[in-house]
C-alpha cells in the first residue's frame, strides 16, 4: 500500500503544480531586490527624522490642513494581539496558544488561551475561537467576558469576527464569498440572523461598513476610478467597527492575500478601503483607497510599499500600517553569511509588533514596536488597536 | 550585479524557473502565492548573486522557498482566499481515476496546515531524505519523521475515501 499513498502523492503535487511560468522572473526579481534596497534604506532614516509636511497626493478635498504631523504618543496603543486566528492552532498544535489582551484598568496585558481574539469596543468582551479542524474538533468562537473569563460558545456559527460600534452585536463572516454570514447578538449567542454582504468587490466597489448606529449598510464608491489591473480578492470584505468613544478600532487578520477591513476614520467621514491588485510584472501590489463615508465618493488613493498592511487610522489624517515580515528578511536581517542561508528562529522575528504611523502621503512618521508578553510573542496573527485615553500608562510605552 | 552576473543570473532563472516555480506551488498550493514566493526568493538571491552562482544556487532558491513559505503568517495555512466547498468525487475504475485521485488529494494538500504541506513536498514531491529535510529546516530529524507522520495523519482524514493507510519507506535519491 506504500506505493498506492506514493502515487496518490505523486498524483496529487502533479496536479497543484501544473500551470505556465511567467515570463521575466529574473527582471522581476532585480526590481524587487532594488525595492527592497532602497525600502530598507527609507525605512532607516524613518526611524530617525520624523518626516514634516508630508505632501498630499491625490487624496483630497479637505478645509484643515492634512499634511500637519500627528501628535506622537498620543494617540492609539495595541488592545490584543492574538498568536493564532481561528482555526490556526494545530499548526503548532505542540505550542501553547496563546494571545493578549490589555487589561485597560491596570494597562498591563493579559493572557488569554485562545486563538482569534477580538476584543468589544467597550472592552468588556472578546470573540475568542478555539478547534481544530483537522484533529475532529470543530473549530468554534464564543463570547468571552474578559472579567471572569467565561465563554458563551456561539452554536454553529464561525467566521472573521467584527463587533458593532455598541458592542451589542457582532458579525461572523464566513470567508467563502460571503454567504452563511450572521449577526450575534450578544445578548443571546444561540440567535443569529443571516445576512448578506457584497460579494468579491472584483467589479465596481462595493464596501459592508459598520454605522454609528451599529447597523451595517452597503457603501458603494462613486468616481473610482477603473482597476490597472485585476484585483484577487476572492474574499468579502468585513465592516471596519468603530471603537470607544466613537472612534474606531480594527482587527487585523493578518497575512492573507486580502486584507478585509474597510475602516471609518475617528471624525466617521472618510473609509479607508484596502485593495490589492495584480501587476504583470511586478506582483501584488497594496494600496488603500479613501472613500467618502456618506456618499461613497472617491477622494483618492495611498500606495503601501510590499509587505504592508492597514491596521486602522491613526486620526483624521494619518493612518497606522504594519509591516509583514516575510520571512527571514523580517526587520531588516539579512539572514545570509557567505552566501548560506542562516536560519533564523521565528521568535526573534516576531517578538514584537511594529506599527508605523503613516501620512497621506504614504510616508512613514513614525514607528513603534510593542511587546505585549512578558515573553516572545511567536506570531501576531491578529491584532487590534484603539484609542490610548483613559489606560493607565505610566511607562508610556503604551500609546504611540 | 555586473553584466555578467546579470546575464549569469537570467540564464539560471530562465533554465530553472519551471522546476522552481512547481516546487513553489507545491508548497504553497496556491499560483499566485507562487508566484510571490519565488520572486521574493529569486529577488534575495540576485542580491548575493555573485557569492552563491559557484556554488548551488538552486539550492540555495529551494531553501529560500521553504524558509519564506514556513516563516508566511499561519493565516495562510487556511488558505481562506481558495476554499473549496465541494467534496471531490470519488474515485471508480475507470480511466480517469488517476486523474480524480491528483484532484482529490491535491485539494487535500491545499486545505493542510502549512506546515504540513511544506514537509510533505520535500518529501514526496522533492523526495529528499529525512536527514537532508531536518537540514532544511533545522530540526532534529525525528521532529521531521514526527511532522511527516503527523502530516499524512491529516491528509488521510481529508481523503477518507483514499487508501492511503500506510507511509511510504524512505528512498533515497
Amino acid at each position: 500500500m506504500s506505493e498506492h499513498l506514493r502515487d496518490a502523492l505523486r498524483a496529487g503535487f502533479t496536479e497543484l503544480t501544473a500551470g505556465p511560468v511567467p515570463a521575466g522572473l529574473d527582471v522581476v526579481a532585480v526590481r524587487q531586490a532594488r525595492r527592497r534596497l532602497a525600502a530598507q534604506a527609507a525605512g532607516t532614516a524613518a526611524l530617525v527624522a520624523v518626516v514634516t509636511a508630508g505632501t498630499v497626493v491625490g487624496v483630497g478635498a479637505a478645509t484643515r490642513d492634512r499634511s500637519a504631523p500627528p501628535a506622537a504618543g498620543t494617540g492609539v496603543m495595541l488592545l490584543a494581539a492574538a498568536s493564532c486566528e481561528p482555526g490556526s492552532s494545530y499548526d503548532r498544535p505542540d505550542e501553547p496558544i496563546r494571545s493578549y489582551v490589555l487589561d485597560r484598568r491596570t494597562g498591563r496585558y493579559e493572557t488569554v488561551g485562545y486563538c482569534g481574539v477580538v476584543p468589544s469596543p467597550d472592552g468588556r468582551l472578546a470573540v475568542v475561537a478555539d478547534g481544530d479542524p483537522s484533529a475532529g474538533r470543530p473549530e468554534r468562537q464564543g463570547i468571552m467576558d474578559l472579567a471572569t473569563g467565561r465563554v458563551r460558545w456561539i452554536p454553529g456559527r464561525t467566521g472573521a469576527a467584527s463587533w458593532a460600534p455598541n458592542s451589542r452585536r457582532l458579525l461572523l463572516l464566513a470567508p467563502d464569498g460571503g454567504t452563511r454570514s450572521y449577526v450575534v447578538e450578544v445578548s443571546d449567542p444561540a440567535s443569529s440572523t443571516e445576512v448578506t454582504v457584497p460579494g468579491p468587490p472584483d467589479r465596481p466597489i462595493e464596501v459592508p461598513v459598520w454605522r454609528s448606529d451599529s447597523t451595517i449598510s452597503v457603501l458603494r464608491c462613486r468616481g473610482c476610478p477603473p482597476e490597472p489591473s485585476r484585483i484577487p480578492i476572492e474574499t468579502p470584505l468585513l465592516p471596519g467597527a468603530y471603537g470607544a468613544g466613537g472612534r474606531h478600532q480594527v482587527v487585523v487578520i493578518a497575512g492573507r492575500p486580502w486584507s478585509p477591513l474597510p475602516i471609518t476614520s475617528p471624525d466617521g467621514t472618510e473609509v479607508a478601503v484596502p485593495r490589492k491588485m495584480v501587476r504583470k510584472v511586478q506582483g501584488v501590489a497594496s494600496y488603500l483607497q479613501i472613500l467618502d463615508a456618506r456618499t461613497g465618493a472617491y477622494r483618492g488613493r495611498i500606495d503601501l510599499p510590499d509587505q504592508t498592511e492597514l491596521v486602522g487610522w491613526y486620526d483624521d489624517d494619518h493612518l497606522v500600517t504594519r509591516q509583514i515580515p516575510s520571512g527571514d528578511e523580517a526587520n531588516g536581517t539579512s539572514g545570509d553569511q557567505d552566501g548560506t542561508l542562516v536560519w533564523e528562529p521565528l521568535d526573534h522575528v516576531w517578538g514584537v509588533v511594529r506599527l508605523e504611523v503613516r501620512d497621506r502621503s504614504g510616508s512613514v512618521l513614525h514607528t513603534a514596536d510593542i511587546s505585549p508578553g512578558r515573553g516572545p510573542l511567536e506570531l501576531a496573527e491578529m491584532i487590534t488597536i484603539a484609542p490610548a485615553g483613559g489606560v493607565p500608562d505610566p511607562d508610556g510605552r503604551l500609546g504611540f | 550585479l555586473n553584466a555578467d552576473d546579470r546575464a549569469d543570473f537570467g540564464a539560471f532563472v530562465a533554465a530553472r524557473s519551471p522546476a522552481l516555480l512547481r516546487t513553489a506551488l507545491a508548497l504553497t498550493g496556491h499560483r499566485e502565492q507562487a508566484e510571490d514566493l519565488l520572486q521574493t526568493a529569486l529577488a534575495r538571491t540576485v542580491r548575493h548573486w555573485s557569492r552563491i552562482r559557484d556554488g548551488n544556487p538552486e539550492a540555495y532558491v529551494r531553501t529560500a522557498l521553504v524558509r519564506n513559505q514556513l516563516n508566511r503568517r499561519r493565516g495562510l495555512a487556511r488558505n481562506p482566499e481558495t476554499p473549496t466547498a465541494d467534496l471531490p468525487e470519488r474515485p471508480g475504475a475507470d480511466p480517469t481515476a488517476a486523474a480524480d485521485i491528483g484532484l482529490m488529494v491535491a485539494a487535500a494538500l491545499r486545505r493542510l496546515p502549512n506546515r504540513d504541506r511544506v514537509v510533505l513536498t520535500l518529501r514526496f514531491y522533492e523526495d529528499l531524505p529525512t536527514d537532508e529535510i531536518a537540514k532544511i529546516l533545522d530540526c532534529a530529524p525525528g521532529t521531521v519523521r514526527s511532522q511527516l507522520s503527523r502530516a499524512l495523519q491529516r491528509l488521510r482524514a481529508a481523503c477518507p475515501d483514499l487508501d492511503l493507510t500506510s507511509e511510504p519507506e524512505e528512498t533515497h535519491r
